[in-house]
């Protein structure tokens, strides 16, 4: 799992994830993605689009997060996961306690809400 | 005869990073469709992680992945204490985020997302084998 950002200032968090959501691919990249979301308290949006693989232990990564920042009051929203990604998130009722939207201006409107 | 790759690893990290690259190199190689590689991934990794965090001292876990027409069947044999995947606590997908513990994700996606789950108990040991079904033509 590689950790892009895109956009870090003080309405919000803006960072794009790609690689694999895994065991392997998720080693020692915890801490950094916690910092780029919880860590930061701001609302924050998650490009999903180049994540090739996500598994169990990469969600429980979005729900500590998402659940920190919610508990700040803020939120965190996933933007374009693949087909394959939305439909494991789907299938643990991702969708139904962490925003999932297909476009940027989607996300935006949605951080902008929260923030 | 049909394309199949075997190993036998220790279900640690060094095991399921080395697994899950070979079974992707070996699936892409025999055409199967990125749909069906994702979900044999997917059922690697919750199974072996599984193994890894319930199952200390198993010891090797020996895996077989094979492409038969139009599906892919992966049996993953142990010899840790008798685990039956399809039994346990159902998860619950519209627990509130606060809830949310985590725990019961990763049995919960191999119940829903595998075609077919067959578990029997081998002696002194367990034996796990998943069906993903891949579209005609590409397997």
């Amino acid at each position: 799992m590689q950790i892009t950002p895109i956009r870090l200032d003080p309405e919000f968090t803006h960072i794009a994830l790609s690689g694999r959501l895994d065991a392997g691919g998720m080693q020692g990249q915890e801490v950094k993605f916690t910092g780029y979301t919880a860590g930061r308290r701001k609302p924050a949006l998650v490009d999903l689009s180049q994540v090739e693989f996500i598994g169990s232990l990469g969600i429980g990564l979005l729900v500590s997060n998402a659940k920190s920042l919610r508990g700040h009051g803020t939120t965190l929203v996933l933007l374009n996961p693949s087909e394959s990604v939305d439909k494991v998130l789907r299938t643990t009722g991702i969708d139904q306690v962490i925003p999932i939207v297909q476009t940027l201006e989607d996300g935006l409107r949605l951080l902008a809400r929260s923030a | 005869m049909t394309p199949r790759l075997q190993r036998t690893l220790t279900p640690d990290l060094d095991g399921l990073v080395r697994l899950a690259a070979e079974s992707r190199a070996f699936l892409a190689g025999a055409g199967v469709d990125p749909g069906a590689v994702f979900k044999v991934q997917l059922g690697l990794e919750e199974v072996l992680r599984n193994l890894a965090e319930h199952a200390a001292g198993a010891g090797q876990v020996r895996v077989a992945i094979q492409v038969e027409p139009e599906r892919v069947a992966v049996t993953v044999e142990d010899d840790g204490k008798p685990f039956d995947p399809r039994t346990g606590p159902p998860f619950d997908p519209s627990q509130p985020l606060e809830e949310r513990t985590g725990r019961g994700m990763g049995l919960h996606l191999l119940r829903q997302l595998m075609d077919e789950i067959h578990y029997e108990r081998a002696g002194s040991g367990n034996r796990l084998r998943l069906v993903i079904k891949a579209p005609a033509g590409t397997g």
